[in-house]
């Protein structure tokens, strides 16, 4: 059990990209959609069975046909711009009931990614994420960056579209980023390579909710796009952006008036004070939060009932 | 146990040929738990080997159900005239592939096992007034000529629906296979509101199958009375209760009943028959 890498390309000077789901699977989605839209190879996988309990059987006239586990896949593309290696976890590896990876699997697996990093040369490794803040779904996703090391700070300064942790209100520099999409960073630290976690926004009130945020997604990939001067062609993003946007529409105008009122209210006080990011307190986002969960099991009920 | 070990012998088990029958605590219906419990005591089997917890289940106290302390136990049961080995287990919570390993490790290497069998339930929409049928599921074609005398349905086609995982006796059963063992998996369809107590009925089909298969010479009479005293209470019961008389009339009568009327269903059994305390 372990890596199995069944290509090993020559690349230079190449960056990995590696991503785990998480929160709204912003991360997830905006990786995949790099990862697709530069045709990447796949080169190899981590042996599943020491991590994940199986997700899939088929069984035909009694016989069982097949097992299937989630996937931890390596791919690799060469670019103009920059090589690179991707990893994509289909899930993360978790103890129990919980929703994140954590302990000795999850630290097992982060060094196993690192190896292959380390292996194809890597010097930088990118993980991706969502970043839950206080922003009305009708305004654009910025990219929280998280560097493992300071001294790249001041490169990370003149990308486009970000914020450290320092610049994010109410934050002073301080947060954490759960699972391997953040273990990783650590991990890499420790063994000396330097990576950054791009997190792309999400309103606070659809972090719970089962549908995609494609518009944190976006954010991420224009900035990956940007970093490694990738030629890409954006449209389906884009288009899936204004398309999810609708979506959510839809759906807000469904919520009951006081909810609409907190979340309009969220709009008028970010666009207000220019900083996009509204100033609400824990007990507004409190509030928001249990109004939509209420409507949401009402209407559940409704929808079982019917 | 030592360092590199997960388990203990507490004596020697070469049993070439030799079957195992696994079964899990909390299966629906109690099945896993009453089938071992009533097979190793009518065939006397004695422990062979325990599989420690620590490493499988979270060491963070324990659960109290029914008054009672809950800890998970993995036991291995033998009875040498039967050529037999029982499993009894709880469904570990992490560590899968380690657990399932350490499994076949003392099937093969300890006891010689050549099939492994494991017992399970499935909700089922059909009554309790229906006989219990029994479906299996294989990791191998040749399995199909070891059960096809034995009133088992050989035709099971399945998917695991989104949102649901296959059974941990799926996993042992397609794992058993990289050890060339015969792994069959049973199961047994249980009426969806009889899933928290014991389906005497169930266990019985499973029992009657494995007295037949592994000619266990054991007088079954009784689980026949145990189903139908639990049919008569189950009668007797909805006969008291127009309520639940009537959706249940509805239920059998296939004129559908809504999703509340299920969960109530349900709910008057557990608490007429009681809680099965399947662990």
């Amino acid at each position: 059990l372990g890596v199995r890498l069944f290509k090993t390309p020559e690349l230079v000077d190449p960056v990995m990209i590696a991503c785990w789901p998480g929160i709204g699977n912003v991360g997830l989605l905006a990786i995949e959609t790099l990862k697709e839209l530069l045709q990447a190879e796949e080169i190899g996988y981590i042996e599943p069975r020491d991590f994940f309990y199986p997700k899939k059987v088929t069984i035909k006239e009694g016989e069982i046909i097949s097992l299937d586990f989630p996937s931890s896949k390596f791919f690799y593309k060469r670019t103009p711009g920059k090589d690179i290696i991707f990893f994509i976890g289909e899930e993360q590896p978790v103890w129990g009931n919980k929703a994140y990876a954590e302990g000795a699997k999850a630290y097992e697996m982060a060094n196993m990614v690192i190896d292959v990093a380390l292996r194809f040369g890597c010097r930088r490794i990118f993980t991706s994420g969502a970043a839950v803040t206080a922003i009305h779904h009708t305004m654009r996703s910025r990219v929280w960056v998280v560097p493992n090391n300071r001294a790249i700070i001041a490169e990370i300064k003149n990308w486009e579209n970000i914020l450290l942790m320092s610049q994010v209100e109410n934050r002073e520099g301080q947060g954490s980023i759960t699972g391997l999409n953040g273990l990783l960073l650590g991990v890499a630290r420790k063994r000396g390579v330097d990576a950054v976690c791009v997190m792309g926004e999400i309103p606070v009130y659809l972090q719970g909710f089962p549908i995609l945020y494609p518009k944190g997604s976006k954010a991420v990939i224009e900035l990956l796009v940007q970093l490694l001067d990738l030629k890409v062609d954006l449209s389906g993003i884009a288009e899936f952006t204004v398309e999810n946007e609708k979506e959510i529409n839809t759906l807000y105008e469904n919520l009951p008036q006081e909810a609409k009122s907190q979340l309009d209210e969220l709009r008028g006080r970010s666009e207000k004070d220019g900083t996009r990011q509204a100033n609400i307190t824990e007990d507004d986002k409190k509030k928001i939060m249990e109004d939509l969960d209420k409507f949401f099991a009402n209407k559940d009920k409704e929808d079982g009932e019917s | 146990l030592n360092e590199t070990s997960v388990y203990k012998l507490f004596g020697q088990a070469e049993m070439p040929g030799s079957s195992m029958i696994v079964c899990w605590h909390e299966d629906g219906g109690c099945i896993g738990n009453e089938v071992a419990k009533y097979l190793t005591g009518a065939l006397s089997m004695s422990i062979f080997a325990e599989i420690d917890p620590a490493e499988f289940f979270p060491m963070s106290g324990v659960i109290v159900e029914n008054d009672v302390a809950k800890f998970p136990e993995c036991r291995f049961y033998v009875s040498y005239p039967d050529n037999l080995v029982l499993l009894e287990s709880a469904v570990p919570r992490a560590e899968w592939f380690k657990f399932i390993s350490t499994i076949l490790e003392i099937a093969e290497k300890n006891c010689k096992t050549s099939r492994i069998v494991t017992v399970g339930s499935m909700i089922s929409m059909t009554p309790h007034t229906i006989p219990r049928s029994l479906l299996a599921s294989m990791n191998n074609p040749e399995s199909r000529e070891y059960l096809k005398n034995y009133n088992v349905d050989l035709n099971l086609d399945y998917e695991t629906p989104a949102g649901q995982r296959p059974t941990m006796s799926t996993y042992l059963v397609w794992e058993a296979l990289r050890q060339n063992i015969m792994g069959i998996s049973l199961w047994v369809p249980v009426p969806f509101y009889m899933v928290s107590v014991k389906d005497w009925a169930a266990c019985s089909r499973v029992i009657k199958f494995f007295n037949n298969r592994f000619n266990l010479n054991l007088e079954t009479a009784n689980l026949d009375m145990q189903a139908e005293r639990q049919n008569k209470a189950i009668a007797d019961f909805l006969e008291r209760n127009s309520e639940i008389g009537e959706i249940m009339r509805k239920y059998i009568s296939n004129t559908g009943i809504t999703e509340a009327e299920s969960s109530k269903l349900a709910g008057a059994i557990e608490e007429h028959l009681g809680h099965g305390d399947c662990y």
